[in-house]
């Protein structure tokens, strides 16, 4: 069992994705997400056709990446214990792309618009690494 | 008829070889490039080194030549090409072309189509308001880049193939909101007709009059819209058809951005006849014949509620949907080096705005 957040929650979905050709059927995606839980940062870095890194990183460097995702650590348990229940397909209400549209400040941030627009580009990848969480058991390290 | 004897030994020959001139093999004309392989497989950033990843300021020939090939007298003309390098680059347009190719998908099998399932009528035919309308405003989308494509230049050829691969996803968009709205019993409804805002992006007389319009304003305008979709989205299927088509409008937004921002940087003369163009699309857009017929606002307000019949909050998701639209294109805007032009945006679009952040 992975803790969420966590590197090796991160490092877990990684080696998931990568392992079975799923992300290479995709097409190529050239980004760097950060995700924000609280005041945990991570960056996550998809090169080609492999999610190539996860570390941890610092709030401050969360400007670094293309895009972070940022949300309370209730919301993003929402979203992984609905991806978990639905066995990868999450409901229309919790998918990246709406939590992005309803969140009154967005989900995915960044001050360049056009990094931004990489998660955009980029967004069936994305969707898919969060719905691989589905395979593994999660632990969340502030429980909702 | 008797035949010469003559002419008949000369056909029982067999062929003889022609002399080998071998005039177009000059070993001094061979770069000998040998271009490697990376992560992404044999991209066109890979093969552009050397002579050949020479792209010149200005294309000065009228013939297929591909760029890196050696000329030949005698050729015939083909087209009048946009000569301009600064008329028509994007930095972005090998990657972006590339993305697109890797990253193409099928309306016929990648969709999960069985998921699509009986649903309230009112739902329904709001569903197929907005894909009728989203048929019709790909077909534009496809038409208005295709109609630049014969006036790009071998020597650009980076940006004919980002063209063609917009012209491809913009055809798929056309075929999967049509598939949609005939699959589940209830089909296409009222046409929008070519409103004056794409009626306008069609009579593009530059093509960074067309990029700055379809890809900058329209196509991020409908990027946003499908992102929304995923929210409005009644089944798997609906959800992966706006997220897929998300992706690709996210690229052809890119190219657009990047135009702009080369465009701005190697002809800031440029500037004010941008604005102009910018001035006029936004009014048009903002027309009441425009953003298309009562219909499809009415079947966005429908969806966004959720099919409850709580019009009023249809509307506000519609107005949190405008909102990002506006200030999307703001931010796009300031990062292709056009962010002077929030003091003379349409008011419209305007009051949308957020507050600059700094």
């Amino acid at each position: 069992m992975a803790k969420f957040p966590s590197v090796e929650w991160f490092e877990a979905i990684k080696d998931l994705v990568n392992g079975d050709d799923r992300l290479r059927k995709l097409g190529t995606c050239d980004a760097i997400m950060g995700v924000k839980v609280e005041d945990k940062a991570f960056e996550i870095t998809f090169e080609a056709f492999d999610c190539a890194g996860v570390r941890e990183i610092s709030e401050a460097d969360l400007g670094n990446t293309d895009f972070y995702l940022e949300a309370s650590a209730e919301a993003w348990q929402e979203m992984l214990e609905n991806i978990s229940q639905s066995g990868g397909k999450p409901d229309r209400q919790l998918t990246l792309n709406t939590i992005d549209f309803l969140a009154p400040e967005g989900f995915a941030k960044s001050d360049d618009q056009s990094r931004k627009d990489s998660f955009y580009r980029y967004g069936q990848t994305f969707q898919m690494f969060f719905n691989a969480s589905a395979e593994i058991k999660t632990e969340f390290a502030v429980p909702a | 008829m008797a035949i010469d004897q003559a002419v008949i030994d000369e056909l029982r020959k067999e062929p003889g070889m022609p002399d080998i001139d071998l005039s177009w093999l000059r070993e001094e004309d061979a770069p000998g490039i040998v271009a490697k392989m990376g992560k992404r497989g044999l991209t066109l950033d890979q093969i552009n080194t050397g002579v050949y990843g020479e792209v010149p300021e200005t294309a000065t020939h009228g013939t297929t030549r591909s760029r890196g090939s050696i000329p030949r007298a005698g050729v015939l003309r083909t087209a009048y090409f946009v000569p301009e390098k600064s008329d028509i680059w994007a930095d972005n347009a090998t990657l972006i072309y590339e993305e697109a190719a890797q990253r193409q998908w099928s309306s016929a099998t990648d969709i999960p189509w069985e998921t699509v399932q009986p649903l309230p009528d009112i739902v329904e035919e709001a569903i197929c308001q907005i894909c009728t309308f989203l048929t019709e405003v790909e077909f534009i989308a496809g038409d208005a880049p295709g109609q630049w494509l014969k006036q790009i230049s071998p020597d650009h050829y980076e940006v004919a193939l980002y063209l063609i691969s917009q012209v491809m996803d913009e055809a798929r968009h056309l075929d999967v909101f049509r598939k949609r709205a005939l699959v589940n019993g209830c089909g296409l409804l009222e046409a929008a007709g070519a409103t004056r805002g794409l009626r306008n992006v069609l009579d593009s007389k530059d093509f960074t009059e067309m990029s700055a319009l379809m890809h900058v304003l329209a196509e991020g305008f409908v990027q946003t819209m499908f992102r929304t979709g995923e929210f409005i989205a009644q089944n798997e299927a609906e959800k992966m058809i706006f997220r897929l088509c998300a992706q690709d409008e996210s690229r052809h937004v890119g190219f657009g951005v990047m135009h702009l921002r080369y465009v701005l940087e190697h002809a800031p003369e440029r500037r004010e006849e941008i604005h102009h163009y910018l001035d006029r699309a936004e009014q048009l857009f903002g027309h009441p014949t425009d953003g298309g017929s009562s219909g499809l606002q009415e079947a966005l307000l429908i969806t966004m509620s959720g099919g409850t019949g709580d019009l009023d909050k249809g509307a506000e998701i519609a107005m949190a949907l405008n909102k990002k639209q506006a200030n999307e294109y703001m931010h796009r805007l300031e990062v292709a080096g056009l962010g002077d032009r929030r003091e003379r945006m349409n008011p419209a679009f305007g009051m949308l705005l957020d507050p600059p952040k700094n």
